[in-house]
C-alpha cells in the first residue's frame, strides 16, 4: 500500500505495536525522510507508554470465596465422593480440604470401610427345585388329573369300606355274641385303619397352601420331637415383666428382679449341657441361670442409653447376644396364630410358644 | 420370558437375592421362602416380563414379600433406638470387618437396610434403586446418605473401644 498524508498516522501506529512489515518499514522511513514536517508525529507518538502503577492496590478480602466444603458439611461431601457423585471441581475441593485438615482423613477411610460386600459364599441351596421343564405346565395339568382320579378312588374306597362293614355287622348278627364281639372290634379297628390311610394318602398330595404354612407345619413337628425328649421342657420367655424407667433416675434393682427369662425351667429340669463359657465364679450357675444374669448385667451397664419404649428391643438384643455366645441360636418363627421363637442348642429344638413382644 | 431365560435366570440370580433377603431380614429360613416365592412369581408372570428386566423386577418382589411379611407380623426390625455405644453386641468380638458391618446394618431402619444393600451388593444406581422401592432419587439419596452416617458412626465407636 502506498504511503501517504492521508494513511501514515496508521502506519506509524503499526510501526510502534510492532506489526509493520520489514518493506512497509523501510517504505515509513523513506516517506518520513520526505516529509520532515512530520516527523514532530513520529517523535510524538514514541513517547506515549503507560508505565504500571505498582504502588496502587484494594483491598481484596471482600472478593475471597471460602471453600464450600466446612467441618459442618464434610460428611455430605465425603459420602458424595464414596457414592461416585462429586464432579471434578468438588473431588479437588475435597482434596485441597483434606490436606488443609488432614483429621477428617480418618472420616474419609470410615466411610470407605461402609461398603457392604455380599458373601461369596452364601448359595441359594435349592435352585433345582425351582428350575422349570418346558411343557411342566401339561404334566401339573396331569397330575392334577391323576391326584383327582385318586381322590374319588379314595371317596370310592372310603364308601365301599362302609358297606362292606354294615354287611358284614348284619351278617355277624348270626353269629354268638362272643365271637360276634370280637369280629365287630376287628372290623372296626379295620375300618379305622383303613378310613385314616386313604385321608392320610389324600392330604400328602395336597399341596402345602403357601411355604410360610408348610415351615410352621414342620415347626410343630420339631415341637412334638423335642417334647418326647425326657429332659427338655417348655421354656416361657417372660420380657413382660421388665419395667425400665425413663433414662432420668436410677433404675431400681427391683425393677429387674423379674426378669427371669427361664423361670419356668426349674434347675432340676435343665438339660445338662455344659456352658461353653462359663466363669470360674459362677460355676454354681446352671447355663440358663448365667445366661439371665450375663443378660441382667448387659442392661445394667446400659440403661442410661435404654428408656421405657426401646427397653423390649434392647433386652431381645442383649438376650440373643448372650445366647449367640453361648452358641445357641435364637429363631423367630412365624406361626399360623402369631409368633413363636425356637431355640436351637446343638441337636436340640426348644419350642416356645408365649412370647408376643419379642422383635 | 422362555422356560430357558427363566432357568437361566434361577443360576444367574437366585444366589443374590437370597444373600439380598438373609442380610435384609437376617433369617436365613425366610429368605429362602422368600426366593422361592419370588421365583413362583416370576414364572406364573412369565409371559409378562422380558428376561432383560427380569432381576429389577425379582428384586422388586422380594423386598415387597419381606415388607409384606414383617407388616402381617407386626415384627419391626428397627432397632435405632438402641445405642450403639454398649456391650449388648458381640461386636467388639469380631474382628472380622464385614461381619461387624452386617451388625451395623441390622441397626438400621428398614428402609435404609434395603437400599444399601441394593446399592453396595447389586451396585444399582439411585434411579434404578428408586424403581426397585418406590422412592423417587432424591428419597434414595437421603435414606443412603443417612445410613452411610450411621454405619460410619458405628464402626467408628467399635475402633474407639478396641
Amino acid at each position: 500500500m502506498h504511503i501517504n498524508r492521508h494513511n501514515y498516522e496508521a502506519f506509524l501506529l503499526d510501526y510502534f505495536e510492532g506489526n509493520l512489515k520489514e518493506e512497509d518499514k523501510l517504505a515509513l522511513k523513506k516517506f518520513l525522510a520526505e516529509n520532515p514536517e512530520l516527523n514532530a508525529d513520529f517523535d510524538d507518538l514514541s513517547e506515549i507508554k503507560l508505565e504500571e502503577e505498582i504502588t496502587a492496590s484494594i483491598d481484596k478480602s471482600g472478593l475471597f470465596k471460602a471453600s464450600p466444603i466446612q467441618p459442618n458439611n464434610i460428611d455430605d461431601y465425603l459420602i458424595n465422593d464414596l457414592e461416585g457423585l462429586s464432579s471434578f471441581n468438588e473431588k479437588k475441593e475435597l482434596e485441597d480440604f483434606l490436606s488443609k485438615n488432614p483429621s477428617h482423613q480418618k472420616d474419609r477411610e470410615l466411610y470407605a470401610l461402609t461398603i457392604l460386600k455380599a458373601d461369596s459364599y452364601l448359595k441359594y441351596q435349592k435352585k433345582k427345585a425351582l428350575k422349570r421343564k418346558p411343557g411342566f405346565a401339561i404334566w401339573r395339568a396331569a397330575a392334577a388329573v391323576i391326584l383327582l382320579l385318586g381322590i374319588g378312588f379314595s371317596f370310592y374306597l372310603l364308601f365301599s369300606d362302609k358297606h362292606d362293614e354294615q354287611l358284614a355287622a348284619n351278617l355277624d348278627n348270626t353269629l354268638p355274641n362272643e365271637a360276634n364281639a370280637a369280629k365287630q372290634f376287628k372290623s372296626k379297628e379295620s375300618a379305622a385303619l383303613s378310613k385314616q390311610s386313604i385321608i392320610s394318602s389324600a392330604f400328602i398330595k395336597r399341596p402345602p397352601r403357601s411355604h410360610f404354612h408348610k415351615r410352621s407345619i414342620e415347626i410343630e413337628t420339631k415341637y412334638e420331637l423335642a417334647t418326647s425328649y425326657p429332659k427338655t421342657a417348655a421354656i416361657t420367655l417372660d420380657f413382660e415383666a421388665i419395667k425400665l424407667r425413663p433414662k432420668v433416675g436410677e433404675i431400681q434393682k427391683s425393677h429387674l428382679e423379674n426378669l427371669e427369662p427361664f423361670r419356668n425351667l426349674a434347675a432340676s429340669s435343665t438339660p445338662k449341657i455344659s456352658p461353653l463359657e462359663t466363669p470360674a465364679n459362677n460355676t454354681e450357675l446352671n447355663l440358663w441361670q448365667y445366661i439371665a444374669q450375663k443378660t441382667k448385667e448387659s442392661i445394667f451397664r446400659n440403661q442410661e442409653n435404654i428408656d421405657e419404649k426401646s427397653s423390649k428391643e434392647a433386652l431381645a438384643f442383649a438376650l440373643k447376644s448372650e445366647l449367640g455366645k453361648q452358641g445357641i441360636e435364637l429363631k423367630r418363627e412365624q406361626e399360623m396364630d402369631g409368633l413363636a421363637y425356637h431355640i436351637s442348642i446343638g441337636d436340640f429344638e426348644f419350642y416356645t410358644s408365649d412370647i408376643k413382644s419379642l422383635p | 420370558m422362555t422356560s430357558t431365560e427363566y432357568n437361566q435366570s434361577v443360576e444367574l440370580y437366585a444366589d443374590r437375592l437370597y444373600r439380598f433377603a438373609k442380610s435384609r431380614c437376617n433369617d436365613g429360613m425366610l429368605a429362602e421362602d422368600v426366593v422361592q416365592e419370588s421365583f413362583e412369581k416370576a414364572w406364573k408372570s412369565r409371559d409378562s416380563i422380558q428376561f432383560e428386566t427380569l432381576k429389577s423386577w425379582l428384586f422388586k418382589v422380594a423386598n415387597n414379600l419381606i415388607v409384606d411379611h414383617y407388616r402381617k407380623s407386626k415384627y419391626s426390625t428397627d432397632l435405632k433406638a438402641v445405642d450403639v455405644d454398649d456391650s449388648f453386641g458381640v461386636a467388639n468380638e469380631y474382628s472380622d470387618l464385614q461381619t461387624v458391618l452386617h451388625e451395623a446394618l441390622q441397626k438400621l431402619p428398614a428402609i435404609q437396610k434395603t437400599l444399601v444393600l441394593l446399592r453396595d451388593y447389586e451396585g444399582y444406581d439411585y434411579k434404578e434403586i428408586g424403581k426397585i422401592t418406590d422412592l423417587n432419587e432424591s428419597q434414595v439419596k437421603v435414606y443412603i446418605f443417612r445410613a452411610r452416617k450411621t454405619l460410619k458412626s458405628y464402626l467408628g465407636k467399635i475402633e474407639s473401644i478396641i
